[in-house]
């Protein structure tokens, strides 16, 4: 099967992905509006040869695929919001073992009693890691639904490549668009690519794997050169993101998901009135791309980072990458998906020195 | 018929004295004194020991073993 | 009485308190795999309790799952390496408590695998506090030091009983108190172990084991509680047969 372009659901595109690049397991637990991933893996994972398994609740279903993952299948769960709380055990026991997986959070806005919005309030979740551990997850964020196929698709080699969890932090309007998508070509993997997985297949005198805190396996002083090692690889190599007009920007926007596809809207009406607004569109929010700001040149004057959430989770990353050398500012919308007008006359004010540079807490 | 007695490796033994009860001919002694590790161990009286696996069944610590002598 | 010797699966010596279960049990798996052959096969995954220290005494392919989850991550493992022997060595607060769920739908779903779960009516790794579905009524632990009160915490309960109304293939309780009793239980055990081998289904073995340290009695007295007193409220014997391996 070669590449193809189709009309999708984001939520079905990145179901389709994951079992085109080969995963052949998945358990997980309904929740909206993650929901269309565990659906279409119900329709479609047998046709690949592979297992669903619709979970008693979210532990087992992280546990499960805590079990695929030591067996060395490519494995995969999808949850929103309360039901992405409960995977944090499972993530942090896939991240102390070492253990290749890829988990999908489609953030929703709260607790969602009763009314379920779009939102982007988990970043700090996904981001900085729910669970206990000394760990960190590569987060990829797509913007449409094209790059969750794309990103999907690239988290099962990411995941292996580093032996760690890959998150894609999805929303809940990208999750619910439908667009055009070009589908990755199919691929197989091989679970007994690996040496370290647990296997049916070893022989008398083959040493027997334990799978387990790694540190008990190859020495605590191996371990820490290991992960330390891991860590800084995949901040250096794995920075990615977009830019949009930043050349002669004055104010550069930072949105990632949802909130980076209004930008572009807000940046493209602005510079028709004249307002030199810029993006920074982080594809990856960890490692987050300090790379983009590095170097700044004189006219920007500042950055506003525009999210669905209150509490600015990303503004903390923004000034660590630009070393506090700019002010920042915050456009927070929280369930309600932003809107270029009061964006646009928002930065207008910014310019105009009537708003004060926002404090992140 | 060559006859099978219960040896045993006492530097396993923890000194739980499970096995003397289960011993049914009482071949099976608690002695005071301590393996490396520190813990009380026990005696095989091989003359009365019929090699029945009792002991060794019991044992949690793997001390014995029935083989013919 | 042939091959009255330490298996050669068992590679380190037991790490349990003396006069524990788990010691015993631990034999009885290796024995069964080795004698069915299918040691190469087998893959372990035993809870982050006190079930751990067998992970590195068994020379077999092992995972720690994390507390309460074994029977779900066994599911896993079962699950992409179908011909595996995949057989969950775990305490009762993992399986009965914590992972009572994930116990349950392993069960309701006749996943091939081999539970094996120690009663010892306890939580044995955290320092002997109550364990809610085994603890007996009235028993002293380190959180119920005026014996369990079943006003507060509800009464023990059989959950042998509660898998019977599951197609399951396979449920009994055995007791590690006797030789003769032991002898049985590596009956169930091993039988554990062929229905997975002949693709049939769920296989659980329950084991009432002694935790002298936690119940504060000298390992003897310890088997004298279960004979005398555990076993009258779990009792031994096979609760499910569905037929299984021949």
């Amino acid at each position: 099967m070669s590449t193809e372009k189709i009309l999708m659901k984001g939520n079905e595109a990145i179901a389709e992905a994951a079992l085109r690049a080969g995963c052949r397991f998945y358990a997980g637990y309904p929740i909206t509006p993650q929901s269309e991933i565990l659906e279409y893996m119900a329709a479609h994972m047998k046709e690949w040869g592979g297992t669903f398994i619709q979970g008693e609740n979210e532990i087992a279903s992280m546990s499960m695929l805590w079990g695929a993952a030591a067996a060395g299948a490519r494995c995969m769960s999808s949850s929103s919001g309360p039901g992405y709380d409960l995977k944090q055990e499972g993530i942090s026991y896939l991240s102390s073992y070492n253990l290749p997986a890829v988990i999908v959070d489609v953030m929703r806005y709260g607790t969602g009693d009763g009314e379920i919005t779009e939102g982007q309030d988990s970043y700090w979740e996904a981001v900085r890691g729910g669970g206990h551990g000394d760990k960190r997850c590569i987060v990829l964020a797509p913007a449409s639904v094209d790059e969750c196929a794309k990103l999907t698709y690239e988290a099962f080699d990411l995941a292996e490549k580093y032996r760690n969890v890959v998150i894609i932090l999805s929303d809940g309007a990208i999750s619910q668009m439908v667009e055009q998508c070009t589908l990755p070509e199919a691929k197989e993997h091989d679970i007994n690519k690996f040496d370290w997985t647990l296997t049916e297949t070893k022989k008398k005198e083959d040493k027997k794997n334990k799978v387990t805190n790694l540190d008990r396996t190859i020495g605590k002083p191996a371990f820490n050169s290991m992960m330390r090692e891991k860590f800084k690889t995949m901040f250096e190599t794995e920075q990615r993101w977009e830019e949009v007009e930043t050349e002669d920007a004055e104010l550069i926007l930072v949105a990632y998901g949802i909130s980076s596809r209004v930008c572009k809207t807000a940046v493209r009406e602005a510079r028709k009135k004249g307002l030199k607004l810029g993006l920074i569109r982080p594809i990856s929010v960890w490692p987050y791309p300090r790379k983009a700001f590095e170097n700044i040149p004189d006219h920007v004057k500042g950055y506003v980072t525009v999210e669905m959430s209150l509490s600015s989770q990303m503004g903390e990353d923004i000034l660590l990458a630009c070393k506090h050398q700019r002010p920042l500012y915050g456009y927070l919308t929280a369930e309600d998906v932003p809107e270029p007008e009061g964006l646009i006359e928002y930065c207008e004010k910014i310019l105009a020195g009537e708003i004060e540079a926002m404090e992140v807490l | 018929m060559a006859k099978k007695k219960a040896l045993t490796n006492v530097e396993l033994c923890k000194g739980c004295r499970l096995c003397v009860g289960a011993c049914p001919v009482g071949a099976i002694e608690a002695l005071m004194q301590v393996n490396k590790k520190g813990y009380e161990i026990i005696r095989v009286d091989e003359d009365k020991c019929i090699g029945c696996g009792n002991c060794y069944t019991m044992c949690p610590d793997y001390v014995f073993s029935i083989e013919e002598v | 009485m042939a091959g009255m010797k330490k298996p050669e699966s068992i590679v380190q010596t037991a790490g349990y308190c003396g006069g524990c279960g788990h010691g015993i049990i631990q034999r009885l798996i290796a024995e069964s795999v080795e004698e069915l052959g299918i040691a190469e096969k087998t893959i372990a995954v035993v809870d982050i309790a006190c079930a751990y220290w067998s992970l590195d005494a068994l020379n077999f392919d092992g995972i720690a799952g994390p507390h309460g989850r074994c029977a779900s991550v066994a599911t896993g493992i079962k699950k992409v390496r179908p011909d595996a022997n995949v057989y969950v060595h775990a305490g009762d607060g993992c399986s009965y408590v914590i992972g009572l769920a994930e116990t349950c739908f392993a069960a309701a779903r006749d996943i091939p695998i081999t539970m094996i779960v120690v009663n010892n009516g306890i939580f044995g790794m955290t320092g002997g506090q109550l364990c809610l579905a085994t603890t007996l009524e009235g028993d002293w632990t380190v959180s119920s030091v005026k014996g369990r009160n079943v006003e507060d915490t509800g009464k023990p309960f059989d959950v042998l009983q509660m898998l019977k109304s599951m197609d399951i293939e396979f449920a009994a309780r055995g007791a590690v108190y006797d030789a003769k009793h032991i002898r049985e239980l590596k009956k169930y055990i091993k039988k554990g172990f062929e229905n997975q081998r002949d693709k049939k289904g769920f296989s659980i073995i329950e084991v009432l084991s002694p935790c002298p340290t936690n119940w504060k009695m000298t390992p003897v007295q310890a088997m004298e509680k279960i004979k005398d007193e555990t076993e009258k409220i779990f009792p031994t014997g096979v609760f499910v047969d569905r037929g299984g391996a021949k």
